[in-house]
């Protein structure tokens, strides 16, 4: 199931860095949290985009396996 | 004595000299006799070796050889020098398999390449036999292979390898690292412009590994990604990319059955003393913009951020704060705790603590106390009891106009009875949260 939402969290620290988490969650409402550490000149809209993108295939992979293993 | 390997030598037994050097790798690693070295010229690599016809296991015959890259100096004389990119053991553009083997024996290579190409599976293999003891100094692994999957396997069960100073080259950002049994790495790098930057580093892995003074900032997606298996993985002093995450949601084993990763004073930039840990269910890191006032660590705080997947009877558990403690007096060992966005209360089955002293005279046994809600009750569901106040607000920094502050401690009363650890954890049994932890145990 794709990603449908995000939220995030950013804390800023004294260099100006920030301590990002993500909270994405699928069509179901199954959430999946991650972090990330991030400069201050770093876009974070177009970083996280990249990471859905990721967790996407991941989560495609993860169902392809399950239904593998059911057919198995 | 040593045994030579150099396409220009005449592939004479027993190979001690340049002039009589052997004309594969494998020739010379099966007359070397235990503890003996084997140089393979590093421009000189015979086309046995650098133009593989196919997959290849170099086995040593006996233990404790070492095959060392050397500059051919004449006679039987030496100076070892790495391959570099000019040179290889594999293939310049088809793929083969390139692994090291050798049952229960010792083996140290300093200075080799390792080249895979090509666009069907294939990799670089090391410590590829059951109690094989590896040690790779300066190993380029150059991957230039397309195909997604491993790039470097490090290991089996009950193997040990260690890299110093590696080079890591990905043919495509959809490779990545496997290791099982103990890895070892010590500096080296991932090429900061050569080849892909993986997009999760390390994968699919069994064991223990750990990095030391490692450059990773080339990796911007994930340094550990998804995988059903056991992986514990720690990392000291290494420099990591703009923007990469630790830990990817582990959704293919949403348990600690998946990998767990420490991180010690790693970071992007110059940001010193940084500490997390990463686990399926939830992380604790370093937080600089809220900790409490009077701290002695620095100006910073624990913040535990929990995943979906912990709960009450399974909860995120930070690694123990320890203090060496000699006092043999009745104690109430706490911690401060802040919610912050808040002023809802924890509960004692939502964050508690767990504390372990040395509390039996003439023993070393630490017993562990902890403020959970009595376990009767949390099987029966019954709300649990507000933790107690804290400090308050006003002894925090950084926090929102919306906070409470808690404290968690050891239950009741405890005595120490010998000098030793003194151990506190915090323990996160709601899902999706956050706490902030000053890391210091009070009440001692």
């Amino acid at each position: 199931m794709p990603i449908v939402s995000t939220l995030r969290e950013v804390s800023t620290n004294a260099n100006g860095s920030r301590q990002v988490v993500v909270r994405q969650y699928d069509q179901d409402g199954i959430e999946y949290m991650y972090s990330f550490h991030a400069s201050a000149d770093l876009d974070l809209d177009a970083l996280i985009a990249g990471k859905t993108v990721d967790l996407n295939e991941q989560l495609a992979q993860n169902e392809f396996e399950t239904l593998i293993g059911a057919e198995e | 004595m040593p045994r030579f390997v150099s396409s220009g030598g005449s592939n004479t037994s027993p190979y001690n000299t340049w002039a009589t050097a052997a004309t594969s790798l494998q020739t010379a690693l099966t007359a070397a006799t235990a503890g003996e070295v084997v140089v393979i010229q590093y421009n000189g690599v015979p086309a046995t070796d650098s133009a593989l016809a196919a997959d290849v296991i170099y086995t040593p015959a006996a233990s404790g050889v070492s095959i060392i890259s050397a500059s051919n100096d004449g006679g039987s004389a030496y100076t070892p020098t790495p391959m570099g990119t000019g040179n290889w053991i594999g293939h310049a553009s088809s793929n083969r398999s390139i692994s090291f083997a050798g049952t229960d024996q010792f083996l140290y290579t300093y200075g080799l390449t390792l080249r895979v190409s090509g666009s069907s599976t294939d990799y670089s293999r090391l410590a590829q036999a059951s109690g094989a003891h590896q040690t790779h100094e300066d190993m380029y692994f150059w991957d230039s292979n397309s195909a997604s999957g491993f790039a470097v396997i490090c290991g089996l069960a009950g193997t040990f390898t260690r890299l110093i100073n590696p080079t890591f080259v990905f043919g495509a950002s959809t490779r990545y690292i496997s290791c099982d049994g103990i890895v070892e790495i010590i500096g080296g790098k991932i090429h900061e412009s050569e080849g892909a930057a993986p997009n999760a580093f390390i994968t699919a892995s069994v064991g223990r590994l750990s990095f030391s003074g490692t450059d990773l900032s080339r990796i911007a997606g994930t340094i550990a990604g998804n995988s059903g298996n056991t992986t514990l993985i720690q990392m000291e002093r290494c420099k990591l990319g703009n923007g990469v995450t630790i830990l990817a949601p582990q959704t293919s084993n949403p348990t600690r059955g998946s990998p767990t990763v420490h991180v010690m004073d790693c970071a992007y930039g110059d940001v010193q003393g940084f500490y997390g840990y990463y686990n399926a269910l939830g992380q604790v890191e370093t937080a600089t913009n809220i900790y409490k006032t009077d701290n002695t660590t620095g100006d910073r705080s624990w913040k535990i951020t929990t995943t979906a997947n912990c709960n009450k009877l399974n909860p995120f558990t930070t690694p123990p704060i320890d203090v060496y403690h000699t006092g043999t007096s009745s104690i109430t060992p706490y911690l401060e705790i802040l919610r912050d966005g808040s002023s809802t209360p924890y509960t004692d089955n939502e964050v508690w603590a767990e504390i372990t002293a040395k509390t039996t005279s003439g023993f070393v046994t630490g017993t562990s106390y902890n403020d959970r809600q009595a376990l009767s009750a949390l099987l029966a569901g019954t709300a649990g009891a507000d933790q107690a106040s804290g400090a308050g607000l006003g002894a925090w920094t950084g926090e929102s106009g919306t906070a409470w502050s808690g404290k968690i401690d050891s239950g009741a009363a405890i005595t120490p009875q010998e000098a030793g650890s003194l151990t506190a954890q915090v323990c996160v049994g709601v899902a999706s949260s956050t706490v902030y932890v000053d890391p210091e145990i009070r009440g001692l």
